[in-house]
């Protein structure tokens, strides 16, 4: 089910109703959030629910398993190692495999081999890297005694399924979502209220940003008669938006209807193209999975704490893996390495830590300095993203040779009115978001008058139904 | 929680009270408007609610006493559910009622009779084939408000009945001698090319032509419709050109026409049949769809016979 589908307008509701009346009841409660989540995921491919099923009771045993075993004992590596395998297996043979065989197929047929191989071929099961993720750093941190394992299944579950975030995270840990799902949650109007304006928020940035940056983007990109420079810039750089407004607006709505049912969730943007480097940009841009290969990835492999090649080793490890972590598909590989070799001059010349502030923190405008820095960061990532959007690692070359070669520049003609409204919708994004840039989400800050908050919402809410050019998937989903 | 709720409700009151009334006003005026543009003007007997291959062979200058009511890219239940709404906008006004069928329309899905469908409803058969392939009610229902209320689609429809003729005058005539295709201009010939084509093949893909063909069932009803309130029903087929009829499969026009003179015949109805009718190639803008020219032809020649 998606958040924008009308399906969604339906369930929330009747969940939110269950949920609050089954308050005096946590096991039941907990319960019953398993059972919408699973009918929220169900809604899409019920054959796939098996898979979320074991994934969640075999962290969940392991848990169990861990819990008498002595701390970091070989017993106990063998069973973390195995739940890696297990967890990670399920990942890549349904994400990964495909794509590796084929390429190795075709490496040995260049060799001059005929292999026969077979492929699976089969649908990438919604949100799999998202909650293997999180069972994962469930699995991982009861190994290192960081949580206690919970012998509560029904609340593990819920965990693991919890709806908002089920399908395109934040990638919880479960140091901070787990434990609130062990003690009763009492309703509270104040992060109710803050929950549905946060949604709302989140609303606009999809249905209203992303969505017609993706029309116009996808005009662009994908019209092969306007594969002219101009086109190719405009083109990438409304993708630039698409994705933050998709992804950024997908997490808004799950933080939003998380605080409806009493549970906090992490923050996952934290307005990215404001960062002043490349290092900033990364703590500010789907924070839940930065930190998440920061503490499973590259802090186990020594970080930035040791030698300038090993630095470089787990810099570049750490990218990558992250780049395939998107989807398996060299141009994904490509945006890892790009980012990578941005990362390390910082990196090795220990200016990777500068800007841990919010940019501009006691002014209203930022300095002529900061704001060459966020335009030079932001051209940066637009690069990104282009090597991101291509299908593969040819068309990102092409797009790369038209966006250089002037003489390719021409007008464009007959550009979808999406553009003009992703254009303005754009501009009111990047504006809100500045003014609420040390705030937990966009719109945070409301004037104080009800008659003037109620304006903004009812606006916001008039974009969402009205601008909306028909129902475009979430681009996280398939990851 | 009951704040909440409360506070929930008094912000919904809001927005539903003014969608509510918005959407009452423009559904009223869009009817009232709907059925203005269906109104038959001083001397106007004769209607025909057909596609765009109608719209562009009959020109009512020349036809005294005809209104075009025809619009691009319809089927057989859309046309018959116009029709419908022509003869409650005007009753007893009309004094005939060209019917057209044609052999291309075999390969459009028609598959519910007039009688099942409401005649307000112009809403309803624009959407009804998005209801039809998405199977999502309460999406189609969102969508078909949105449509109607904001985007005003009732609108362009309303508009591109009034708007007459669908010839373009910057069109330049012809047919492409190499390929036998009608085509319009350099930009359009492509399209004429893979538009007659396409045509053609979809008559030819669909199944062996029978006798209860959906189109027949329609055209029946429409006789009905028609007597019913006093009008007298003309079935019509209007020509193709050489080529369009040359790619299809002879058996099957053979059989369309067969099918379409024993139904004229059983209800004693006129049958204009023009299928056959050859005219010059420098009449067509492409494989199907009369030029200026053509259709000033064409109209005396239906006069004529009329």
């Amino acid at each position: 089910m998606l958040f924008n589908s009308p399906e969604f307008l339906l369930f929330l509701p009747l969940v939110f109703a269950g949920y609050w009346l089954l308050g005096a009841h946590l096991r039941l409660q907990n319960l019953f959030v398993v059972a919408a989540s699973y009918v929220f995921y169900g809604w899409w491919d019920w054959r796939f629910l098996a898979l979320i099923i074991f994934t969640s009771a075999w962290s969940w045993i392991f848990g169990l398993l861990e819990s008498n075993a002595e701390p970091r004992s070989a017993a106990s590596k063998a069973r973390l190692a195995l739940s890696c395998v297990i967890n990670l297996g399920i990942l890549g043979a349904f994400k990964y495999y495909d794509f590796f065989v084929g390429q190795a197929a075709e490496l040995l047929r260049a060799c001059g081999f005929e292999p026969h191989v077979a492929f699976l071929q089969v649908a990438l099961p919604v949100g799999v890297s998202f909650y293997t993720f999180q069972a994962l750093s469930y699995t991982i941190d009861v190994y290192r005694r960081q949580i206690a394992p919970t012998r509560d299944p029904i609340a593990f579950f819920a965990f693991i399924s919890f709806f908002p975030q089920l399908v395109a995270g934040p990638i919880e840990r479960a140091t901070n979502l787990l434990p609130q799902f062990l003690r009763p949650r009492a309703f509270d109007y104040g992060e109710a209220v803050l929950g549905c304006r946060q949604m709302l928020w989140g609303f606009f940035k999809k249905c209203v940003v992303a969505d017609n940056c993706a029309v116009a983007a996808n005009f662009l990109l994908n019209n092969a008669s306007f594969h002219n420079g101009l086109g190719t810039w405009l083109g990438v750089l409304l993708f630039t938006f698409q994705i933050y407004g998709d992804f950024s607006g997908y997490s808004d709505i799950a933080i939003g209807c998380s605080r409806l049912f009493g549970i906090r969730l992490m923050r996952n943007f934290a307005c990215p193209y404001f960062a002043r480097d490349i290092a900033e940009f990364w703590r500010r841009w789907h924070i839940s999975l930065t930190t998440w290969f920061r503490d499973y990835l590259y802090i186990p492999l020594g970080g930035s704490r040791c030698g300038a090649w090993k630095r470089v080793r787990n810099t570049f490890v750490i990218f990558l893996v992250s780049g395939l972590w998107h989807g398996a598909n060299w141009t994904f590989v490509a945006w890892g390495a790009f980012h990578a070799a941005l990362f390390l001059p910082l990196l090795l010349g220990g200016r990777n830590r500068r800007h841990l502030d919010v940019v501009a923190e006691d002014r209203a405008l930022p300095s002529l300095r900061e704001l060459g820095e966020m335009l030079r960061t932001f051209f940066f990532a637009l690069l990104g993203w282009t090597l991101f959007r291509a299908q593969s690692i040819g068309e990102a070359g092409r797009w790369f040779r038209d966006m250089v070669d002037v003489r390719t520049f021409g007008a464009l003609h007959h550009l979808p009115r999406e553009t003009a409204i992703a254009a303005i919708t754009v501009a009111v994004l990047l504006l809100v978001e500045w003014f609420n840039r040390r705030e937990a989400y966009g719109c945070a800050r409301l004037p104080r008058m009800t008659s003037l908050r109620w304006g903004v919402y009812f606006v916001l809410l008039w974009l969402v139904v009205f601008y909306t050019p028909g129902s475009q998937t979430f681009i996280y989903f398939q990851f | 929680m009951r704040r909440f709720l409360k506070r929930l409700i008094q912000f919904a009151a809001i927005p539903t009270v003014i969608a509510v009334a918005w959407t009452a006003f423009v559904v009223v005026m869009e009817y009232r408007s709907y059925v203005g543009a269906l109104t038959l003007a001083e001397g106007e007997t004769m209607v025909v609610c057909s596609d765009s291959q109608t719209k562009d062979a009959l020109d009512p200058a020349i036809i005294p006493g005809l209104r075009n009511f025809s619009t691009a890219a319809t089927t057989c239940d859309q046309d018959a559910m116009r029709l419908k709404d022509v003869l409650a906008a005007n009753p007893g006004k009309v004094r005939r009622v060209l019917i057209d069928v044609s052999p291309l329309k075999i390969g459009y899905d028609i598959s519910r009779p007039v009688s099942e469908l409401n005649a307000a409803r112009v809403h309803t058969f624009i959407h009804f084939y998005h209801f039809k392939e998405n199977r999502r009610p309460l999406g189609s229902v969102l969508s078909l408000w949105r449509d109607v209320v904001f985007k005003r689609k009732f609108n362009e429809f309303r508009k591109s009945i009034l708007r007459g003729r669908r010839w373009q005058s910057s069109l330049v005539g012809g047919f492409d001698p190499s390929t036998g295709v009608g085509f319009v201009s350099r930009k359009l010939r492509k399209m004429a090319r893979s538009d007659a084509a396409d045509k053609a093949a979809r008559v030819n893909n669909r199944p062996p032509a029978t006798s209860d063909l959906p189109l027949l069932v329609i055209l029946e009803e429409q006789v009905k419709l028609v007597r019913a309130a006093g009008a007298e029903p003309i079935i019509t087929t209007m020509p193709l050109s050489g080529p369009l009829r040359e790619a299809i499969d002879q058996a099957r026009l053979t059989a369309f026409t067969r099918e379409v003179e024993a139904l004229a015949r059983r209800l004693g109805v006129v049958y204009l049949n023009y299928l056959e009718l050859d005219l010059p190639i420098e009449c067509w803008h492409d494989g199907n769809h009369l030029n200026r020219d053509g259709a000033e032809v064409f109209s005396k020649r239906f006069l004529r016979d009329l």
